[in-house]
């Protein structure tokens, strides 16, 4: 059998007295969306941050197609976070050239550019400063980017906030159109229906502690209604 | 007194939790402990070296503590007259509505707000600034008269960025009228330091003609023979703004809210600029936006270079670099012609000019890292921290670097040592280079920027100093040995950038999987 192309295991990790992550594992396969939830606190971003190596682990080990994520995984995983950071004095089309050029992009990364921007209805916010973009618009210029990358395993934390209806709506079709063309994605989200309809999966974290996961059939089986219904009743007891 | 109690509970509390936080860190107790330490033998070498200098002061002294003491009444009366401090009176928007809405006293909470932050004001500066009393202080000052110099100094900007008057107490053309009065003022303070200035310059002979005529006081002896006389002085006149402004009370509420929440948003952006994030606040309109910067982009690590230029030139004509050049072109022309004139007086601008890129740099370069690191993008692409952190160095010194090389070439061009402004000019990248390294360690290793203030600044200038030594020693022993001294400098040059490595590689270490640490 195939192993997963990301594999987490037993990751644990520790801000002084406080266990931010506790043996957590789980896996994501090539081509499917996984929906990280959890409570407040309860270490999703602290997750991302290991996976992406903003921060390292204490213990637990992560692989990708069997090898150990090391330091190449710029090439590998890439984070959208929840607050769009952008370049103030870059315009939209000048962060796509900034990772372009950070990642040696292959010819013809312009024309994919143009067309995320015209997908995100970013065209005529092209030449607009960082600065000067609204917060929506700096979570698509941010999204853009980050696609534009090209990383086999994307991770977004909380990405629809700040996104007006129509930009989610977008960020969505976005997501399936990956999907289907192989990315492994990972979302932490508070907004039960967007995993519902959404996920393929979700993974449910609580105090640090992987609680429950499985498919969305299978945790709405675990009780007695929705995802959201599920959520509140395992993440109380 | 219950209500003053309440207020004082607030604040005492948040210093308490902050100390508790504090010592939880072994390591901000040991940069603390080595910062007193420092001090303390400094203080100590001042008793003992005072003896050493004569009771005449260098004119170099007195024509820097004219020009000090002069920016700073300058800055104290246009704060006066404008009644915009920079600091004060509510310290967030929750303090402002909690404050507003309390039943406490519109004047007792004003005055106490107001004397709250002129105090931490003038206590931040002290703890900050103090190793300035060894590095800029007079020589032959003992360590009190020194240290009431600098506090004297430092209570004149903690006066004027403390002073809020609301508007409608202000006399009306406030502003037009100090500046009226205040410019002419100022000149004429400084004009006996120009009138030295302009009589060790033999091409000025108009210029020293019209400055015969000015008179030989010096308001820098306030600074050169400290009066404690003068320290209370300025504290009558703070606690005499902070009075008008009490005496304001609940009518003023609205003003000083706007006020405070003006000044909120300003250091908002500040900070958030500093650490990467944007501000919630308004918008920001940078001039030059929509404008195509055509600078071609390297590929890799190096697009951080890219990135710095794009940003630099956005909102700068081409005409505003080139005036801006020649400026420097023209300042590095009049030190040549000053330093042929006085050779004293140049070495002590040297030496300040070197003290102030190791500053500036420390400071441009630690913004950078905190602010970088926290952004995902930063991370994309297989490249070792690093090769990202050289990259991102290079991406803040080339300006420094850049103007630096254009006074040089001033230098040389008013006729000023050719051969040592070259090797300078060699040599100022690999300088540049190891101060960013040391701004990188020294931000890596002790990231709070409560400690970045005053002993890791201390900190980051002493280990400078002593590591642009070797450097210096081998050019001198290689230029020596060979008979050359291009060879000399090249040396120099390999040992400095492989310090600045070391450096750079520890930062490195110390941040790979730890960006945790800079929100510290």
């Amino acid at each position: 059998m195939r192993e997963p192309v990301l594999v987490v295991e037993h990751l644990s990790k520790r801000f002084d007295r406080k266990t931010a992550l506790e043996d957590v594992s789980f896996t994501l396969d090539a081509g499917e969306i996984v929906g990280l939830i959890g409570p407040n606190g309860a270490g999703k971003s602290t997750a991302f941050g290991i996976l992406c190596g903003l921060l390292r682990p204490d213990a637990g080990n992560m692989r990708y197609n069997g090898a150990p994520l090391g330091r190449d995984r710029g090439r590998i995983v890439s984070l959208i976070p929840e607050t769009p950071d952008v370049y103030p004095l870059l315009t939209v089309w000048e962060h796509l050239v900034f990772v372009a050029r950070l990642c040696r992009l292959a010819g013809g990364w312009e024309a994919r550019g143009q067309a995320l921007l015209e997908r995100f209805d970013m065209l005529s916010a092209r030449d607009t400063l960082g600065s000067e973009l609204s917060k929506g618009m700096r979570q698509k210029t941010l999204v853009a980017a980050t696609i534009l990358a090209q990383t086999p395993v994307l991770l977004l934390d909380e990405p629809m906030i700040g996104l007006d209806p129509l930009g989610q709506r977008g960020l969505r079709a976005v997501l399936r159109d990956l999907r289907a063309a192989g990315t492994a994605i990972m979302l932490s989200t508070h907004q039960l229906e967007t995993a519902e309809t959404l996920c393929d999966r979700v993974v449910i974290l609580n105090r640090g502690r992987l609680i429950a996961s499985g498919t969305i059939e299978e945790m709405r089986s675990l009780g007695s209604g929705t995802l959201e219904d599920v959520f509140l009743e395992i993440t109380r007891s | 007194m219950t209500q003053l109690r309440a207020l004082l509970y607030a604040d005492w509390r948040a210093l308490v939790n902050d100390l508790r936080r504090a010592i939880r860190s072994p390591g901000r107790i040991a940069v603390w402990a080595a910062y007193v330490v420092a001090l303390g033998l400094f203080f100590v070498s001042r008793i003992v070296t005072r003896s050493r200098f004569g009771a005449s002061v260098p004119q170099a002294d007195v024509a820097r503590a004219d020009y000090c003491i002069c920016a700073l009444l300058v800055m104290l009366a246009l704060s006066l007259a404008s009644g915009r401090g920079a600091i004060g009176i509510f310290r967030s928007r929750a303090e402002a509505r909690f404050i507003i809405g309390s039943p406490v006293a519109a004047p007792l909470a004003i005055a106490y707000l107001q004397t709250r932050e002129a105090l931490a004001q003038g206590l931040r500066l002290l703890v900050s600034f103090m190793y300035f009393i060894f590095i800029v202080g007079p020589r032959r000052l003992g360590p009190i008269a020194a240290f009431t110099d600098l506090t004297l100094v430092l209570a004149i900007i903690a006066a004027a960025s403390a002073v809020v008057v609301p508007r409608r107490l202000l006399p009306r053309r406030a502003a037009a009228v100090c500046a009226a009065v205040g410019a002419p003022l100022a000149l004429l303070a400084s004009a006996p330091a120009l009138r030295d200035a302009a009589a060790a310059l033999p091409p000025l002979p108009v210029a020293r003609a019209v400055l015969a005529f000015v008179p030989a006081w010096h308001p820098g002896r306030v600074l050169l023979e400290p009066n404690p006389l003068w320290l209370l002085a300025v504290i009558a006149l703070t606690a005499g703004a902070i009075a008008i402004l009490a005496s304001a009370g609940r009518d003023a509420y609205p003003e000083l809210y706007a006020l405070s929440i003006d000044r909120i948003d300003r250091l908002d952006q500040w900070r958030r600029r500093r650490s990467g994030r944007r501000s919630e606040g308004k918008v920001p309109k940078a001039p030059g936006s929509r404008v195509p910067i055509t600078i071609p982009a390297p590929a890799g690590v190096l697009v951080f270079v890219w990135k710095s230029m794009v940003e630099f030139r956005r909102g700068r004509s081409p005409q505003y670099i080139a005036g801006g050049a020649a400026l420097w072109c023209l300042a590095g022309v009049a030190a040549a012609r000053l330093a042929t004139a006085q050779d004293d007086a140049f070495f002590s601008v040297l030496a300040g000019v070197i003290i102030n890129v190791i500053l500036i740099i420390g400071i441009s370069v630690t913004s950078a890292i905190a602010a970088e690191l926290r952004r995902p993008l930063f991370w994309l692409a297989p490249a070792a921290l690093f090769e990202r952190l050289c990259a991102l160095g290079l991406a803040r010194i080339w300006r420094t670097i850049a103007t630096f090389e254009v006074i040089a070439a001033g230098f040389a061009l008013g006729g000023g040592r050719p051969i040592g402004t070259l090797f300078f000019a060699i040599g100022l990248p690999a300088l540049a280079a190891l101060l960013a390294g040391v701004g990188f360690a020294a931000l890596a290793l002790f990231p709070s920027a409560a400690d970045a203030r005053g002993p890791v600044t201390a900190l980051r200038l002493g280990v400078s100093i002593v590591l642009l030594v070797p450097p210096f020693v081998l050019a001198v022993v290689v230029g020596t040995a060979f008979g050359s001294g291009p060879s000399g400098v090249v040396a120099a040059v390999l040992l400095a950038l492989f310090e600045a490595g070391a450096l750079i590689g520890i930062a490195a270490w110390r941040l790979d999987g730890h960006v945790d640490r800079l929100t510290a």
